[in-house]
């Protein structure tokens, strides 16, 4: 029964979410043929230049966010609104219902991470010596690459982290949606209340992390800065970047604790769905 | 066996209010038609959203053919909410295929022709049909199921009186000895002919459950008029 509820939840996000990173690929593609073809005149230097970049940095940035919304909204909809009534009826365990949102959500978040910075890399070659964005954006590989030789596991460390971390913002969406159906009331507002009260938890106990890391190791041997947007992906970063195993090593450590949590948030939210549904 | 049993079931929303359901005890056998009758508030959609396990009582229990709500019953039981509850941006046919996909018991067929026979094009995007078509196709869907237990909760509270006559006609085809179907309903009236049994929930308890045939015989009522006499205002 999975797989048939994975291939209907497929089949409805994607009819946003093909639109959405159709026009990821539209406006990159635009954005890079400008800076391929660089036309000259004050029409293009003033207006169509500028505003091409702004909506390129608005897409790309804002693709991330809307995949979110899109699978959290559908997983309200489908489950904790009217549909529920279907879907919680269906001869299916709570466990599948959570895993067939889950895997088609994380599948389209990692193919929004891949275009994205498949974008950013090909805009960014397009740009090369024209523009002060092209520049940054170079800047930006150029000190990833700075790292001298990067090693395979450090490599595989940031990609489990990266995947970790999406998995992580998920399903804590979701855990936030089951909270927020026990009210009888403004369910949709206590979620979003609840999500940004746990992100801010996690936020604040990262920073605890952070301040022991500092007080701990020695100051001129460790800079400790906080990588990401949550609590575990906190990453103690050697300066300079001469220890890759250590750093590999902190980073597949934050990756098992942002699991850890993703894996507490699906098992809680499933218990929620089993013991405490409350369908209005 | 006896198809449902509900024992001592209890709801209360929030603390300190007054319990949707309080205390109900219920035991339903194959075979029949049940009327699950009552004024608005008496706890018709909650108990019959607890036996699908929609909400979890706060006390007591129901079993379908022995067993708690779970994925068993969930086969067994087939529901109709008395809300639009598919996904409004599918096909009908695609809806069809839904169900085909999950329910074993799903006669496409069956529900191809019925909304043939209602003029209904299976092209048709859910959200594009009115309120009363909606109603007609979630019926077909649930009515081309050979479930063991029907629940309707008010399947005719939003379409014509034409329709209403072909629904309780689908109602009556569609269902076999070893079934039973509850419907819910305020319109007494319109279903009281195809009715074996009614049992009356007034403030999340059981008033009476008799056959329709008792009451007749018994009050010289039907049970229309006897609705009206125990829940006057």
């Amino acid at each position: 029964m999975l797989d048939k509820l994975i291939k209907h939840e497929f089949t409805a996000l994607g009819r946003t979410l093909i639109v959405i990173h159709m026009v990821l690929v539209v406006v990159s593609l635009l954005t890079a043929g400008i800076g391929l073809l660089k036309p000259a005149g004050n029409f293009f230097s003033l207006l169509i230049v500028p505003a091409v970049t702004i909506l390129y940095f608005v897409v790309v940035f804002g693709v991330g966010f809307i995949t979110l919304f899109v699978v959290a909204q559908r997983f309200y909809t489908n489950l904790l609104g009217p549909e529920g009534y279907l879907m919680f009826t269906l001869p299916v365990s709570r466990r599948d219902l959570i895993l067939a949102k889950f895997i088609p959500a994380m599948s389209w978040h990692m193919i929004s991470t891949v275009l994205s910075i498949a974008s950013v890399v090909i805009v960014a070659l397009a740009w090369t010596d024209t523009s002060i964005l092209a520049y940054q954006l170079l800047s930006g590989i150029n000190e990833l690459f700075s790292l001298g030789e990067v090693s395979t596991v450090l490599i595989v460390a940031l990609i489990a982290l990266t995947f970790a971390g999406s998995a992580n913002y998920i399903l804590m969406a979701y855990l936030s949606m089951a909270l927020g159906q026990l009210a009888n009331k403004g369910r949709i507002v206590l979620s979003v209340a609840i999500y940004f009260g746990i992100y801010m938890t996690l936020q604040f106990l990262g920073l605890i992390v952070v301040a022991i890391v500092a007080l701990v190791a020695p100051a001129s041997a460790l800079e400790v800065q906080v990588v990401g947007g949550h609590a575990f992906t906190v990453i103690a970063l050697a300066e300079p970047f001469d220890d890759q195993g250590l750093l590999a090593l902190v980073l597949l450590g934050a990756t098992a604790l942002t699991l850890g949590a993703s894996v507490a948030y699906f098992f809680i939210t499933e218990r929620l769905l089993d013991r405490r549904l409350n369908l209005l | 066996m006896t198809l449902l049993q509900c024992k001592e079931l209890t709801k209360t929303y929030e603390k300190g209010s007054a319990p949707a359901l309080n205390g109900l005890d219920l035991d339903l056998e194959r075979g029949k038609i049940i009327g699950l009758l009552g004024p608005n508030g008496s706890g018709k959609t909650t108990l019959i959203k607890i036996i699908n396990g929609l909400l979890v009582p706060t006390a007591g229990k129901v079993l379908i053919n022995g067993r708690l709500p779970g994925i068993e019953s969930k086969k067994s039981i087939a529901y109709l909410p008395d809300k639009s509850y598919l996904a409004d941006w599918m096909r009908i046919a695609q809806i069809v295929d839904f169900f085909d996909d999950f329910y074993a018991d799903f006669d496409q067929q069956r529900a191809l022709s019925m909304l043939e026979l209602l003029d209904i094009d299976s092209r048709q995007v859910f959200r594009s049909l009115s309120k009363g078509t909606k109603e007609k196709v979630q019926l077909v869907l649930v009515m081309s199921r050979t479930a063991q237990l029907y629940l309707l909760d008010e399947p005719i509270g939003g379409v014509d009186p034409a329709a209403r006559d072909f629904i309780l006609r689908t109602i009556l085809t569609n269902y076999s000895e070893e079934a039973s179907i509850v419907i819910s309903t305020h319109l007494i009236a319109d279903v009281e002919s195809i009715l074996d049994e009614v049992i009356f929930l007034d403030k999340g308890k059981v008033t009476l459950q008799s056959s329709v045939d008792a009451i007749r015989s018994d009050k010289g009522k039907s049970v229309d008029e006897t609705f009206r006499e125990v829940f006057a205002c």
